[in-house]
């Protein structure tokens, strides 16, 4: 016996029939999160600069201390109860990737230093190095042809 | 044992189940089926030091269980069926290690329970067995650990996924022996109904239930109401709605007696934002506690056991193909 | 006041992020790739770093800062050092993050496991 229904009929009839989340309220959680997290970045970014860093200087500052924070909160599991609520709110800051780093590192720990949290560290955010970089270094290519010309 | 229209065998029903039993992790035992576990443990860890080697764990202790309840040794049990959702079947390996029992072991994702029932009941049919062994586990972090994302990453979940049961389930079958028996089964067809959302696994195998089921009731000439209730495996809320509409749609009111194991096992305030549980442990706890519970007591008298399974793989997913699925159907009956 | 429009310029690109995720079903790793390579290309154009002038964190700690910072440091290089910029320039600007990341995230591996669903 078989269902004559058309696989993208029936697909279309499954996928209508999850029950949307709210747009609104995830976008309203996601900004406060992700807000909140720019803030406590700018006053690193400020504290640093009051003690002498210089404004590029701080920035990198603020990306290592964000990043400690994050990496920290991962490892006491309160990374991702934030994320099941932020959603694009802790996942897009600098800390989302720093979670992303963190969290499989602990998940594949259980296999090994080098086998498990060596290797499957950056299964989450190794994309964002390889298309990040790939991307500046093409860039880079460009400035460069057109600072030839 | 007879074949008996398009895909059902007929059996003769002196198949029976002698011993259950059921282990799970500590949300499960929170949930309505919580004192009915055989064990319930403390932490997910179960005592060992990774997720694999805790669903390893909880197989071996249910495996244990099975044994002492049926009161046989190993070297009575003819035949073990086990299968579970890991890559190589990982904790059948490490359940079944140094038993000295035969040991098949089974791959048909979260319909591992009801596959394991229909391959021994036809094995016992046809062959001089006498004990045969079923069971299979799911647990939620090796399930999301290889199915997913790393358990600590941030990130949201539809309301339509379902949660994987941390629990292990089995039953020992023995030739004329319990109560209840297995009067008929009904292996279902591989489906593709085309959906490729992995948040959506009911939706998914609705068609797969829907089509066994149907099969089953024509090929037994069985209205709906012969049964008492008729239990799917993991559908979820929104998987059972649809697979009670396709049924209808070929020709079957199912309304009445359709439930799914997957909206039993967790506590209300747990499944608030998930469709219900799923996992080749979600039928396997659900059937071997409440379910054979009820039809010893004589509370339930006929039940059509359908295990669903989505047959995915995160390589097929990444490779834009659709998750096949699949369901199998066990006619369970009051002697 | 810099304060305030950092929240706002923050939360605004997270809300972003999450019409994409919720209208697309996008993946953690997608998301983050799409907007590292969005503030690479909005750098090469000239238009993240007046933009990141004014919004401070909040156009800074996002990923797509990341991007804006990975092309900062490859057109820095490229002014000075020409062609082989382009290749070391990137790396060398966003060298603090990365290693903090790989440290601090093998360092709480080591200490921390994951733990379960209750």
């Amino acid at each position: 016996m078989e269902l004559n229904i058309p696989k993208d009929k029936y697909k279309k009839r499954a996928d209508d029939a999850v029950e949307k989340s709210d747009i609104w309220i995830d976008m309203l959680k996601a900004f406060v999160v992700g807000g909140i997290i720019c803030t406590i970045g700018q006053v690193i970014s400020f504290g640093a600069q009051n003690i002498g860093f210089t404004k590029e200087q701080a920035g990198t500052v603020t990306s290592i201390v964000l990043i400690l924070m994050s990496a920290v909160a991962t490892g006491f599991g309160w990374y991702d109860n934030l994320g099941r609520w932020a959603g694009a709110g802790s996942i897009l800051p600098i800390t989302g990737f720093a979670n992303s780093i963190t969290s499989p590192a602990m998940e594949y720990k259980s296999e090994g230093l080098i086998t498990g949290l060596g290797v499957k560290m950056f299964i989450v955010a190794g994309p964002v190095l390889v298309y990040g970089i790939s991307a500046s270094v093409i860039a880079g290519i460009l400035t460069y042809l057109i600072s030839l010309v | 044992m007879i074949k008996l229209g398009e895909n059902t065998f007929w059996l003769s029903g002196r198949t029976g189940i002698t011993a259950r039993a059921a282990v799970a992790g500590p949300i499960e035992g929170k949930g309505p089926l919580g004192e009915m576990f055989d064990k319930v443990y403390k932490d997910e860890k179960c005592g060992q030091t990774s997720w694999e080697m805790a669903e390893g764990q909880m197989l071996s202790d249910c495996l244990d269980t099975i044994l002492v309840k049926g009161g046989k040794t190993p070297q009575e049990v003819d035949l073990l069926l086990s299968g579970d959702l890991l890559n190589q079947c990982m904790s059948t390996a490490i359940a079944t290690r140094d038993r000295n029992i035969p040991t098949l072991g089974l791959y048909g994702a979260c319909s591992t329970m009801a596959e394991s029932m229909c391959i021994a009941s036809l094995i016992m049919e046809g062959a001089a067995t006498r004990n045969i062994i079923c069971m299979t586990s799911s647990h939620y972090c090796s399930a999301e650990k290889q199915f997913r994302f790393p358990l600590e990453l941030g990130g949201q979940k539809p309301k339509s996924s379902q949660s994987t049961v941390t629990g292990a389930g089995g039953n020992m079958l023995t030739w004329d022996g319990g109560n209840v028996c297995i009067t008929a089964v009904t292996p279902g067809c591989v489906r593709d109904p085309g959906v490729t959302d992995s948040n959506n696994m009911g939706g998914a195998m609705a068609p797969a239930a829907a089509t066994t089921i149907a099969t089953h009731l024509k090929d037994t000439s069985r209205p709906p109401e012969y049964y008492d209730m008729i239990l799917t495996g993991d559908l979820g809320e929104l998987g059972k709605e649809m697979c009670g509409q396709l049924t209808m749609e070929l020709g079957y009111d199912i309304s009445k007696q359709l439930q799914d194991a997957g909206t039993m096992v967790y506590a209300p305030e747990e499944s608030i934002n998930t469709a219900g549980t799923s996992g080749c442990g979600c039928s396997a706890v659900v059937l071997n506690t409440v379910i054979l519970d009820k039809l010893e007591k004589g509370e339930l008298n006929k039940v059509l056991f359908v295990g669903t399974g989505a047959l995915h793989s995160p390589a097929l997913l990444n490779e834009k193909q659709p998750i096949p699925v699949i369901a199998h159907a066990v006619s369970i009956e009051r002697r | 006041m810099q304060f305030i429009w950092a929240f706002l310029i923050g939360g605004a690109l997270c809300a972003l992020g999450q019409v994409l995720i919720d209208l697309t079903k996008m993946t953690a790793s997608r998301i983050m790739v799409t907007f590292v390579v969005a503030g690479v290309v909005l750098s090469f154009l000239g238009v993240y770093k007046p933009f990141a002038e004014f919004a401070g964190a909040g156009a800074t700690v996002p990923l797509c800062g990341f991007g804006n910072t990975l092309y900062q440091g490859v057109k820095k290089a490229v002014m000075e050092q020409g062609l082989i910029g382009a290749f070391t320039g990137g790396l060398g600007a966003t060298a603090g993050g990365i290693a903090a990341a790989i440290l601090f995230g093998t360092g709480v591996a080591m200490l921390f496991s994951p733990k379960g669903k209750h």
